[in-house]
Protein backbone atom coordinates (compact mmCIF):
# COMPACT_ATOMS: atom_id res chain seq x y z
CA UNK A 1 0.00 0.00 0.00
CA UNK A 2 1.41 3.38 -0.94
CA UNK A 3 2.32 5.97 1.65
CA UNK A 4 -0.47 8.24 2.88
CA UNK A 5 -0.65 11.64 1.21
CA UNK A 6 -2.18 13.56 4.10
CA UNK A 7 0.70 16.06 4.03
CA UNK A 8 -0.22 16.99 0.45
CA UNK A 9 -3.98 17.22 0.84
CA UNK A 10 -4.01 20.91 1.69
CA UNK A 11 -2.07 21.72 -1.47
CA UNK A 12 -4.24 19.33 -3.47
CA UNK A 13 -7.39 21.01 -2.20
CA UNK A 14 -5.99 24.43 -3.11
CA UNK A 15 -5.02 23.35 -6.62
CA UNK A 16 -1.32 23.87 -5.96
CA UNK A 17 -0.13 20.45 -7.05
CA UNK A 18 1.02 19.53 -10.50
CA UNK A 19 2.86 16.93 -12.49
CA UNK A 20 3.83 13.67 -10.88
CA UNK A 21 2.87 14.77 -7.37
CA UNK A 22 -0.71 15.50 -8.46
CA UNK A 23 -0.92 12.15 -10.18
CA UNK A 24 0.45 10.39 -7.11
CA UNK A 25 -2.08 12.02 -4.79
CA UNK A 26 -5.04 11.38 -7.10
CA UNK A 27 -4.05 7.77 -7.56
CA UNK A 28 -3.66 7.28 -3.82
CA UNK A 29 -7.02 8.88 -3.07
CA UNK A 30 -8.75 6.35 -5.30
CA UNK A 31 -7.97 3.58 -2.85
CA UNK A 32 -7.37 5.15 0.57
CA UNK A 33 -10.47 5.77 2.71
CA UNK A 34 -8.42 7.52 5.39
CA UNK A 35 -7.03 10.15 3.05
CA UNK A 36 -10.42 10.50 1.37
CA UNK A 37 -11.99 11.22 4.73
CA UNK A 38 -9.31 13.76 5.54
CA UNK A 39 -9.85 15.48 2.19
CA UNK A 40 -13.59 15.65 2.77
CA UNK A 41 -12.95 17.07 6.20
CA UNK A 42 -10.82 19.82 4.68
CA UNK A 43 -13.48 20.53 2.05
CA UNK A 44 -16.10 20.76 4.75
CA UNK A 45 -14.00 23.16 6.75
CA UNK A 46 -13.45 25.40 3.74
CA UNK A 47 -17.18 25.37 2.98
CA UNK A 48 -17.94 26.28 6.57
CA UNK A 49 -15.53 29.20 6.49
CA UNK A 50 -17.11 30.45 3.27
CA UNK A 51 -20.65 30.06 4.58
CA UNK A 52 -20.22 33.09 6.82
CA UNK A 53 -20.54 36.19 4.64
CA UNK A 54 -19.34 39.66 5.48
CA UNK A 55 -21.73 41.67 7.64
CA UNK A 56 -23.84 44.29 5.90
CA UNK A 57 -22.73 46.94 8.38
CA UNK A 58 -19.83 48.08 6.25
CA UNK A 59 -20.27 51.24 4.16
CA UNK A 60 -20.30 51.20 0.39
CA UNK A 61 -17.03 51.54 -1.47
CA UNK A 62 -17.68 55.12 -2.56
CA UNK A 63 -18.70 56.22 0.91
CA UNK A 64 -15.69 54.51 2.42
CA UNK A 65 -13.40 56.17 -0.15
CA UNK A 66 -14.87 59.55 0.79
CA UNK A 67 -14.21 58.86 4.47
CA UNK A 68 -10.61 57.92 3.69
CA UNK A 69 -10.16 61.03 1.52
CA UNK A 70 -11.13 63.22 4.47
CA UNK A 71 -8.47 61.60 6.59
CA UNK A 72 -5.65 61.58 4.06
CA UNK A 73 -2.79 63.67 5.36
CA UNK A 74 -1.22 66.26 3.12
CA UNK A 75 1.81 64.87 1.42
CA UNK A 76 4.42 67.59 1.00
CA UNK A 77 6.21 65.99 -1.91
CA UNK A 78 5.13 63.39 -4.44
CA UNK A 79 5.78 59.83 -3.38
CA UNK A 80 8.73 59.17 -5.66
CA UNK A 81 9.47 55.49 -5.91
CA UNK A 82 12.36 54.69 -3.63
CA UNK A 83 15.08 52.59 -5.14
CA UNK A 84 16.01 49.45 -3.37
CA UNK A 85 19.54 50.09 -2.23
CA UNK A 86 21.66 47.09 -1.43
CA UNK A 87 23.12 46.91 2.05
CA UNK A 88 26.80 47.55 2.70
CA UNK A 89 27.28 43.88 3.55
CA UNK A 90 25.74 42.84 0.24
CA UNK A 91 28.04 45.22 -1.67
CA UNK A 92 31.10 43.92 0.19
CA UNK A 93 30.00 40.33 -0.43
CA UNK A 94 29.70 40.79 -4.18
CA UNK A 95 32.92 42.84 -4.42
CA UNK A 96 34.92 40.21 -2.50
CA UNK A 97 35.71 38.00 -5.51
CA UNK A 98 36.77 41.07 -7.47
CA UNK A 99 39.07 42.03 -4.62
CA UNK A 100 40.56 38.56 -4.50
CA UNK A 101 41.07 38.62 -8.24
CA UNK A 102 42.78 41.97 -7.96
CA UNK A 103 45.03 40.66 -5.18
CA UNK A 104 45.94 37.60 -7.25
CA UNK A 105 46.70 39.77 -10.28
CA UNK A 106 48.86 42.04 -8.13
CA UNK A 107 50.87 39.13 -6.72
CA UNK A 108 51.28 37.60 -10.15
CA UNK A 109 52.43 40.90 -11.58
CA UNK A 110 54.98 41.40 -8.84
CA UNK A 111 56.46 37.94 -9.35
CA UNK A 112 56.42 38.33 -13.12
CA UNK A 113 58.19 41.67 -13.00
CA UNK A 114 60.72 40.29 -10.55
CA UNK A 115 61.50 37.39 -12.85
CA UNK A 116 61.73 39.63 -15.89
CA UNK A 117 64.10 42.04 -14.16
CA UNK A 118 66.19 39.20 -12.78
CA UNK A 119 66.39 37.56 -16.20
CA UNK A 120 67.23 40.85 -17.86
CA UNK A 121 69.93 41.39 -15.28
CA UNK A 122 71.37 37.93 -15.88
CA UNK A 123 71.44 38.63 -19.61
CA UNK A 124 73.19 41.90 -18.98
CA UNK A 125 70.42 43.90 -20.57
CA UNK A 126 70.19 46.26 -17.64
CA UNK A 127 73.88 46.97 -17.36
CA UNK A 128 74.92 48.23 -13.98
CA UNK A 129 71.50 49.73 -13.21
CA UNK A 130 70.09 46.49 -11.84
CA UNK A 131 73.21 45.30 -10.09
CA UNK A 132 71.62 46.03 -6.74
CA UNK A 133 68.93 43.43 -7.47
CA UNK A 134 71.48 40.65 -7.54
CA UNK A 135 73.49 41.90 -4.61
CA UNK A 136 73.13 38.56 -2.81
CA UNK A 137 73.81 36.52 -5.89
CA UNK A 138 70.24 35.29 -6.27
CA UNK A 139 67.11 37.04 -7.51
CA UNK A 140 64.73 38.25 -4.80
CA UNK A 141 61.20 39.59 -5.03
CA UNK A 142 61.13 43.34 -5.44
CA UNK A 143 59.55 44.06 -2.05
CA UNK A 144 62.25 42.01 -0.26
CA UNK A 145 65.01 43.74 -2.19
CA UNK A 146 63.59 47.10 -1.26
CA UNK A 147 63.53 46.07 2.41
CA UNK A 148 67.20 45.11 2.12
CA UNK A 149 68.12 48.34 0.45
CA UNK A 150 66.45 50.54 3.06
CA UNK A 151 68.15 48.58 5.83
CA UNK A 152 65.13 46.87 7.38
CA UNK A 153 66.13 43.36 6.39
CA UNK A 154 69.62 43.09 7.97
CA UNK A 155 71.75 40.90 10.18
CA UNK A 156 70.07 37.81 11.63
CA UNK A 157 66.80 38.72 10.00
CA UNK A 158 68.53 38.72 6.64
CA UNK A 159 70.09 35.32 7.38
CA UNK A 160 66.74 33.87 8.31
CA UNK A 161 65.23 35.32 5.19
CA UNK A 162 68.01 33.85 3.06
CA UNK A 163 67.19 30.41 4.44
CA UNK A 164 63.49 30.91 3.81
CA UNK A 165 64.22 32.31 0.41
CA UNK A 166 66.15 29.21 -0.51
CA UNK A 167 63.21 27.05 0.54
CA UNK A 168 60.71 29.23 -1.30
CA UNK A 169 62.83 29.18 -4.41
CA UNK A 170 62.55 25.39 -4.56
CA UNK A 171 60.17 24.50 -7.40
CA UNK A 172 58.59 28.00 -7.34
CA UNK A 173 57.10 27.21 -3.94
CA UNK A 174 57.10 30.82 -2.94
CA UNK A 175 54.86 31.86 -5.76
CA UNK A 176 52.38 29.09 -4.94
CA UNK A 177 52.31 30.00 -1.27
CA UNK A 178 51.24 33.53 -2.16
CA UNK A 179 48.45 32.23 -4.32
CA UNK A 180 47.21 29.56 -1.92
CA UNK A 181 45.46 31.82 0.61
CA UNK A 182 43.91 33.84 -2.19
CA UNK A 183 42.63 30.65 -3.78
CA UNK A 184 41.28 29.38 -0.45
CA UNK A 185 39.45 32.63 0.19
CA UNK A 186 37.90 32.53 -3.25
CA UNK A 187 36.82 28.91 -2.82
CA UNK A 188 35.31 29.83 0.52
CA UNK A 189 33.33 32.64 -1.08
CA UNK A 190 32.23 30.31 -3.86
CA UNK A 191 31.06 27.70 -1.35
CA UNK A 192 29.07 30.36 0.49
CA UNK A 193 27.43 31.50 -2.72
CA UNK A 194 26.48 27.93 -3.69
CA UNK A 195 25.03 27.31 -0.22
CA UNK A 196 23.00 30.51 -0.46
CA UNK A 197 21.69 29.58 -3.90
CA UNK A 198 20.75 26.09 -2.72
CA UNK A 199 18.84 27.55 0.21
CA UNK A 200 17.01 29.95 -2.09
CA UNK A 201 16.01 27.17 -4.46
CA UNK A 202 14.98 24.89 -1.58
CA UNK A 203 12.58 27.54 -0.26
CA UNK A 204 11.00 27.74 -3.70
CA UNK A 205 11.04 24.03 -4.50
CA UNK A 206 7.39 23.11 -4.48
CA UNK A 207 5.41 21.41 -7.16
CA UNK A 208 3.07 23.98 -8.65
CA UNK A 209 0.33 23.40 -11.08
CA UNK A 210 1.66 23.73 -14.61
CA UNK B 1 -14.14 60.66 -13.01
CA UNK B 2 -10.86 59.06 -13.90
CA UNK B 3 -11.01 58.11 -17.58
CA UNK B 4 -8.22 55.54 -17.49
CA UNK B 5 -8.80 52.05 -16.16
CA UNK B 6 -5.12 51.25 -16.01
CA UNK B 7 -4.17 50.66 -12.42
CA UNK B 8 -0.56 51.58 -13.12
CA UNK B 9 -1.69 54.98 -14.38
CA UNK B 10 -3.78 55.48 -11.25
CA UNK B 11 -0.84 54.58 -9.04
CA UNK B 12 1.42 56.98 -10.92
CA UNK B 13 -1.13 59.77 -10.56
CA UNK B 14 -1.67 59.00 -6.90
CA UNK B 15 2.08 59.20 -6.35
CA UNK B 16 1.98 62.71 -7.75
CA UNK B 17 -0.65 63.63 -5.17
CA UNK B 18 -3.79 63.02 -7.22
CA UNK B 19 -6.35 62.24 -4.53
CA UNK B 20 -9.06 61.43 -7.03
CA UNK B 21 -6.84 58.73 -8.52
CA UNK B 22 -6.15 57.34 -5.06
CA UNK B 23 -9.86 57.33 -4.25
CA UNK B 24 -10.42 55.25 -7.36
CA UNK B 25 -7.82 52.78 -6.13
CA UNK B 26 -9.54 52.68 -2.74
CA UNK B 27 -12.86 51.85 -4.38
CA UNK B 28 -11.28 49.09 -6.41
CA UNK B 29 -9.58 47.38 -3.49
CA UNK B 30 -12.00 48.19 -0.69
CA UNK B 31 -13.82 44.85 -0.71
CA UNK B 32 -10.64 42.80 -0.59
CA UNK B 33 -9.09 44.87 2.19
CA UNK B 34 -12.24 44.93 4.30
CA UNK B 35 -12.52 41.16 3.96
CA UNK B 36 -8.95 40.68 5.16
CA UNK B 37 -9.15 43.03 8.12
CA UNK B 38 -12.58 41.77 9.20
CA UNK B 39 -11.41 38.18 9.24
CA UNK B 40 -8.28 39.22 11.11
CA UNK B 41 -10.10 41.40 13.67
CA UNK B 42 -13.50 39.73 14.00
CA UNK B 43 -15.30 43.02 14.63
CA UNK B 44 -16.95 45.35 12.11
CA UNK B 45 -15.90 48.48 13.97
CA UNK B 46 -12.30 47.38 14.35
CA UNK B 47 -12.27 46.22 10.74
CA UNK B 48 -13.52 49.55 9.44
CA UNK B 49 -10.91 51.40 11.48
CA UNK B 50 -8.20 49.04 10.28
CA UNK B 51 -9.34 49.39 6.66
CA UNK B 52 -9.19 53.17 6.82
CA UNK B 53 -5.78 53.02 8.46
CA UNK B 54 -4.62 50.60 5.78
CA UNK B 55 -5.40 52.99 2.95
CA UNK B 56 -3.93 55.94 4.83
CA UNK B 57 -0.71 53.99 5.27
CA UNK B 58 -0.83 53.04 1.60
CA UNK B 59 -1.14 56.73 0.67
CA UNK B 60 1.87 57.61 2.80
CA UNK B 61 3.97 54.66 1.61
CA UNK B 62 3.02 54.67 -2.04
CA UNK B 63 6.60 55.55 -2.87
CA UNK B 64 7.76 52.19 -1.57
CA UNK B 65 5.37 50.18 -3.71
CA UNK B 66 7.21 48.20 -6.37
CA UNK B 67 5.09 47.72 -9.53
CA UNK B 68 6.54 44.25 -10.12
CA UNK B 69 4.14 42.95 -7.46
CA UNK B 70 0.36 43.27 -7.58
CA UNK B 71 -1.01 46.33 -5.79
CA UNK B 72 -3.65 44.13 -4.27
CA UNK B 73 -1.07 41.95 -2.53
CA UNK B 74 0.88 44.97 -1.36
CA UNK B 75 -2.30 46.38 0.19
CA UNK B 76 -3.08 43.04 1.85
CA UNK B 77 0.30 43.07 3.57
CA UNK B 78 -0.40 46.51 4.99
CA UNK B 79 -3.90 45.36 5.91
CA UNK B 80 -2.66 42.33 7.86
CA UNK B 81 -0.14 44.38 9.81
CA UNK B 82 -2.66 47.15 10.47
CA UNK B 83 -5.29 44.68 11.66
CA UNK B 84 -2.83 43.18 14.11
CA UNK B 85 -1.91 46.65 15.36
CA UNK B 86 -5.58 47.49 15.86
CA UNK B 87 -6.13 44.26 17.78
CA UNK B 88 -3.19 44.96 20.07
CA UNK B 89 -4.69 48.33 20.94
CA UNK B 90 -8.00 46.73 21.88
CA UNK B 91 -8.54 45.13 25.29
CA UNK B 92 -11.31 42.93 24.03
CA UNK B 93 -9.83 40.96 21.15
CA UNK B 94 -12.69 38.53 20.67
CA UNK B 95 -16.31 39.65 20.41
CA UNK B 96 -17.97 38.41 23.59
CA UNK B 97 -21.47 39.29 22.59
CA UNK B 98 -23.18 38.00 19.49
CA UNK B 99 -25.12 41.28 19.26
CA UNK B 100 -21.84 42.89 18.19
CA UNK B 101 -22.06 41.04 14.91
CA UNK B 102 -24.35 42.38 12.20
CA UNK B 103 -26.90 40.41 10.28
CA UNK B 104 -26.03 39.21 6.82
CA UNK B 105 -29.64 38.71 5.70
CA UNK B 106 -32.13 41.39 6.68
CA UNK B 107 -35.04 39.32 5.46
CA UNK B 108 -34.56 36.49 7.95
CA UNK B 109 -36.88 35.99 10.87
CA UNK B 110 -35.81 36.39 14.48
CA UNK B 111 -34.90 32.74 14.98
CA UNK B 112 -32.90 32.56 11.79
CA UNK B 113 -31.22 35.82 12.67
CA UNK B 114 -30.11 34.58 16.05
CA UNK B 115 -28.94 31.32 14.54
CA UNK B 116 -26.96 33.10 11.85
CA UNK B 117 -25.40 35.37 14.41
CA UNK B 118 -24.43 32.39 16.50
CA UNK B 119 -22.91 30.63 13.53
CA UNK B 120 -20.97 33.72 12.58
CA UNK B 121 -19.74 34.25 16.11
CA UNK B 122 -18.59 30.65 16.48
CA UNK B 123 -16.68 30.62 13.21
CA UNK B 124 -15.15 34.04 13.72
CA UNK B 125 -14.15 33.21 17.28
CA UNK B 126 -12.41 30.07 16.03
CA UNK B 127 -10.51 32.10 13.42
CA UNK B 128 -9.49 34.65 16.03
CA UNK B 129 -8.16 31.90 18.28
CA UNK B 130 -5.48 31.12 15.68
CA UNK B 131 -1.97 32.52 16.10
CA UNK B 132 -1.65 35.76 14.14
CA UNK B 133 0.86 34.37 11.64
CA UNK B 134 -1.29 31.34 10.81
CA UNK B 135 -4.46 33.40 10.76
CA UNK B 136 -3.00 35.75 8.16
CA UNK B 137 -2.08 32.86 5.85
CA UNK B 138 -5.51 31.25 6.29
CA UNK B 139 -7.37 34.50 5.59
CA UNK B 140 -5.36 35.24 2.46
CA UNK B 141 -5.86 31.70 1.17
CA UNK B 142 -9.49 31.06 2.12
CA UNK B 143 -11.02 34.48 1.62
CA UNK B 144 -8.82 36.12 -0.99
CA UNK B 145 -7.85 32.91 -2.78
CA UNK B 146 -4.26 33.95 -3.19
CA UNK B 147 -1.93 31.24 -4.44
CA UNK B 148 0.75 29.91 -2.11
CA UNK B 149 3.40 31.86 -4.00
CA UNK B 150 1.36 35.07 -3.80
CA UNK B 151 0.92 34.58 -0.06
CA UNK B 152 4.65 33.98 0.30
CA UNK B 153 5.41 37.16 -1.63
CA UNK B 154 2.80 39.20 0.24
CA UNK B 155 3.91 38.18 3.71
CA UNK B 156 7.57 37.79 2.68
CA UNK B 157 7.87 34.28 4.03
CA UNK B 158 9.16 31.12 2.34
CA UNK B 159 6.79 28.91 0.41
CA UNK B 160 7.31 26.06 2.84
CA UNK B 161 6.29 28.31 5.71
CA UNK B 162 3.04 29.14 3.92
CA UNK B 163 2.27 25.44 3.62
CA UNK B 164 3.07 24.63 7.22
CA UNK B 165 1.14 27.58 8.65
CA UNK B 166 -1.89 26.84 6.51
CA UNK B 167 -1.86 23.20 7.51
CA UNK B 168 -1.51 24.18 11.15
CA UNK B 169 -4.34 26.72 10.92
CA UNK B 170 -6.73 24.28 9.29
CA UNK B 171 -5.84 21.61 11.82
CA UNK B 172 -6.60 23.96 14.71
CA UNK B 173 -9.86 25.09 13.13
CA UNK B 174 -11.00 21.53 12.62
CA UNK B 175 -10.45 20.84 16.29
CA UNK B 176 -12.07 24.10 17.41
CA UNK B 177 -15.10 23.60 15.19
CA UNK B 178 -15.42 19.84 15.62
CA UNK B 179 -18.40 20.02 17.95
CA UNK B 180 -20.02 22.78 15.90
CA UNK B 181 -19.65 20.77 12.73
CA UNK B 182 -21.50 17.88 14.37
CA UNK B 183 -24.39 20.23 15.11
CA UNK B 184 -24.40 21.41 11.52
CA UNK B 185 -24.35 17.83 10.30
CA UNK B 186 -27.41 17.16 12.39
CA UNK B 187 -29.01 20.26 10.86
CA UNK B 188 -27.99 19.02 7.42
CA UNK B 189 -26.01 22.20 6.75
CA UNK B 190 -22.53 20.71 6.73
CA UNK B 191 -21.19 19.28 3.50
Amino acid sequence: MSEHVIDWLNAYLDGELGGSRLHQVEKHLESCPQCQAELESLRGLSALLHSEPLPDAFPTASRFAAQVALRLPTRAVPAVPSKNRPSVAAVVWWLAPLGLLAAWAFVQTVFLLSNWIATAGDLGLLGGAAAWLNANGSPSPLPITLLEQVGILQGELASVWNGVEGLLAWGGLGQWLWQLPIALLFLGWLAGWVAWRNRQSKDRSFPVQS
Amino acid sequence: MIPSNDEAVLVARARQGDRAAFSELVCRHYQGVIQVVYRMCGSTQLAEDAAQETFIQAWLKLGSYQPRSALRNWLYRIAVNTALDVLRREVRMVPDDVEDLELSDGQAGPEDTALQEEHTAIVQRAILSLPAASRAVLVLREYQELSYQEIANTLEIPLGTVMSRLSYARGLLKEALAAYRQVLLAEDKYV
